[in-house]
């Protein structure tokens, strides 16, 4: 048992570990279908044994809470049921009874409810024949005499016609008993066969249709399959297992819509919240660092705003002279002095930007959105790229440790 | 003639790395071979890709890898053999302990969160790692741990990290069995979960390693309310700001990845990390090396445009 817990565990993590590396710089098939495929599959079948684990888990935590009546076992009523709720709804009932679909008998035993045009039976045989009016799909009514139509019309089961004027020939698949096909001819008066039908999926043989015209008012299709009718008139495909999740009729959908997600955006919500208050603390003037952020912090919101590009050339170089003070002004001691060396200040850089001409062409330095737009893409960018940097080598390290097994602790040793 | 010798810079900073290993090693033939002759074998077989056995177009990613793995290896045999290697303190580190003995003066409960995602990222596994220490501190101090996690395979994982942590300090008897308890695998259900824990209990310490999204700022700003101390670490860089201001201490970018071996004392993890140190020297000069390459392009000594083999190593590689 310590063997496979142990020897056995690092053979398999160095060798699977080296196999996988090798498989980006190997050129050989099988190796990179199972380094991108098979390795990936794998692991996602063990994490999917592992949910059960996972339930198991919360099942047996929150039930040896209630048992033992431990701090807030309240709170574990109140998970079990969560819990079997949706375990009933997602696993034993269904929900609404039109999930169920309207039931038909499967005459060609393919295990599917098949579609076919409407057609009116006007010898009441149950079956569409050749000089019955049917109803095309694209061009309404027709019947045999409408061969000029019928041309240019949608009968999805002919194969192929000729455009000779004296003999407007449509080819239709005819099924003989054999289930042999024959060309049927429309327009010459020929009428050779029994059973004419559209092949509207193209299988070679009758489907039954979804919607019809009931001829003998029974309330359903006589053949080849029937179905009993939902009041639409229309037959219901049944909803399958597993589908029902993300159907709309389904209480599961019901509670995942209505008490799930609310819940799952209240948390979502929170965090603006949270941003605010974790702003304000970094941006509390403590030291030179967090003066920098904070000015950052503005330039970058104003720049973020539409009213940043309204603010005046004049009132950024004010701007800048405060943020000047704020990192420097407490070297200047005398409050009095530091007022005049303010105001002095400003007026010196706001004529001087009138001299220059700041008013006619402001210069980049003095848009707010460009210099959050610098800030974003040159500082912070740099930032981050070190940062990324750092983490890629760390990976590197770390992976090393791994598949070398010298970091075992994973193993729990 | 420029050009030329512009393209040949990549195999001239192998040779250099190469004849430096040399120098230093040549009185050790063992390590010669092992340092100099194996690296090199590989890269001229790759380089070479004798019957299209390699994949064409990842050769830098190749000599990189290779490279580093080396580089990591050399300092890893340096430091078994008993090289005195220096690291600096990591604030976020050393305060571990420190956060684990308030929680036990406190008498409260350390928690640990290892984030959301799976093993199939590194930042999980490393996270573990650091469980595993954690995990033995608690046992120490005889402290209770919590460890609520998403992820069930990780579950079954940190629970053999935190049993094999508490057999190792003898202390088999303050193990439990839902000291790491399934939570669920939703990302918000989770930060809620482990909030109420974290307002029910009042940890003293809180601890959030591994692989963190939005969720990050709710769990360490709700830390934060309830007084607990802070560390935390993650691979996340969108999501390290978040914690640098809700949290006390942050292990940033590799600090997290150093934080096991750093932990572990060990000389051949502590040489793992020098040996990563020099790397990050390299990637330093080569970064050094391209800005100067791109001061000269621009004022036109040595456009890039000329150089078909300059300009294919700095298009991204398939992996």
């Amino acid at each position: 048992m310590i063997f496979f817990k142990r020897q056995f565990a690092t053979f398999v993590l160095i060798f699977m570990g080296f196999l996988v590396l090798s498989g980006h710089f190997i050129d050989y098939e099988p190796l990179s279908n199972f380094v991108d495929k098979d390795a990936t599959q794998w692991y996602e079948i063990i994490a999917g044994f592992a949910a059960f684990l996972g339930v198991l888990n919360l099942l047996k935590l929150h039930f040896s809470k209630i048992s033992y009546k431990k701090k807030n076992w309240q709170y574990s009523i109140l998970t079990l049921i969560s819990f079997f709720i949706m375990i009933f709804f997602g696993f034993m009932y269904k929900g609404d009874s039109s999930l169920s679909g309207d039931s038909y008998i499967d005459s060609n035993n393919n295990n599917k409810y098949d579609h076919a045009e409407k057609y009116i039976d006007q010898n009441n045989n149950g079956m569409w024949d050749a000089d019955e009016l049917f109803l095309d799909i694209d061009y309404g009514v027709l019947s045999k005499d409408d061969c000029s139509i019928i041309e240019n019309s949608k009968w999805y089961g002919y194969i192929g016609y000729s455009s000779n004027k004296d003999f407007y020939l449509v080819e239709n698949i005819v099924v003989n008993d054999d289930s042999t096909y024959i060309k049927a001819a429309c327009g010459n008066g020929i009428k050779g066969f029994d059973e004419q039908f559209q092949d509207i999926l193209g299988n070679f043989k009758y489907d039954e249709g979804e919607n019809f015209i009931d001829s003998n008012n029974d309330g359903k299709w006589n053949y080849p399959e029937s179905f009993i009718d939902n009041p639409d008139g229309n037959y219901t495909e049944p909803v399958r297992w597993g589908a029902h999740l993300k159907n709309e009729r389904s209480i599961f959908y019901w509670v995942f819509n209505n008490i799930y997600l609310p819940l799952g955006a209240t948390m979502f919500a929170l965090l603006a919240f949270f941003v605010a208050s974790a702003s304000y603390r970094a941006f509390r003037i403590r030291n030179f660092e967090a003066t920098l952020l904070l000015i950052s912090g503005v330039l970058l919101m104003l720049g973020r705003v539409p009213v940043g590009a309204l603010i005046p050339w004049y009132l950024v170089i004010i701007m800048y002279v405060v943020f000047i003070f704020i990192l420097f002004g407490s070297l200047i001691e005398n409050k009095r002095v530091y007022f005049f060396v303010f105001i002095i200040l400003n007026a010196i850089s706001i004529t001087a930007g009138l001299m220059l001409g700041w008013h006619l062409q402001t210069p980049s330095f003095l848009s707010v959105p460009l210099i959050q737009e610098w800030i974003f893409s040159v500082p912070a960018t740099a930032g981050s790229r070190a940062i990324m940097i750092g983490i890629a080598l760390g990976t590197v390290a770390q992976s090393f440790r791994i598949i070398t097994g010298r970091e075992k602790t994973i193993l729990g040793d | 003639m420029i050009i030329a010798s512009i393209s040949i810079l990549p195999f001239s900073l192998i040779a250099i790395y190469l004849l430096l290993i040399i120098y230093f090693l040549i009185d050790d033939f063992s390590i010669y071979i092992k340092y100099f002759l194996i690296p090199l074998s590989l890269l001229v077989l790759y380089l070479c890709n004798p019957a299209n056995m390699f994949v064409n177009g990842n050769e830098l990613t190749f000599i990189s890898v290779v490279l580093s793995c080396f580089s990591i290896e050399y300092f890893i045999e340096k430091a078994n053999k008993g090289d005195d290697i220096y690291l600096r303190p990591i604030a976020g580190i050393n305060a571990m302990e420190e956060a684990v003995g308030r929680s036990t003066e406190m008498g409260t409960s350390v928690l640990f969160v290892p984030g959301i995602s799976g093993l199939d990222q590194i930042d999980t596994i490393a996270g573990l790692t650091i469980l595993g220490h954690v995990a033995e501190m608690t046992a120490q101090y005889e402290t209770d741990l919590h460890v609520p996690v998403a992820v069930p395979i990780v579950m079954e994982t940190a629970k053999e990290t935190c049993k094999e942590a508490y057999l190792k300090k003898g202390r088999t008897d303050l193990y439990r069995q839902d000291m790491v308890h399934y939570v669920t695998d939703d990302q918000f259900a989770y930060a809620a979960g482990v909030n109420g824990i974290m307002l029910r209990d009042k940890p003293a310490a809180v601890f959030y390693q591994g692989k963190f999204y939005a969720e990050s700022l709710i769990l360490a700003e709700t830390g934060n309310s309830i007084g607990a101390i802070q560390i935390a670490g993650t691979g996340s860089s969108s999501q390290i700001p978040f914690f640098v201001t809700a949290c006390d201490y942050t292990l940033i970018g590799e600090e997290f990845y150093a934080a096991s071996a750093y932990l572990s004392k060990s000389p051949e993890m502590i040489g793992s990390i020098k040996g990563q140190d020099y790397v990050k020297l390299m990637c330093m000069m080569f970064i050094c090396l391209v800005i100067s390459f791109s001061i000269l392009s621009y004022f036109g000594i040595m456009p890039f445009s000329n150089s078909d083999f300059i300009n294919s190593i700095f298009k991204i590689n398939k992996i």
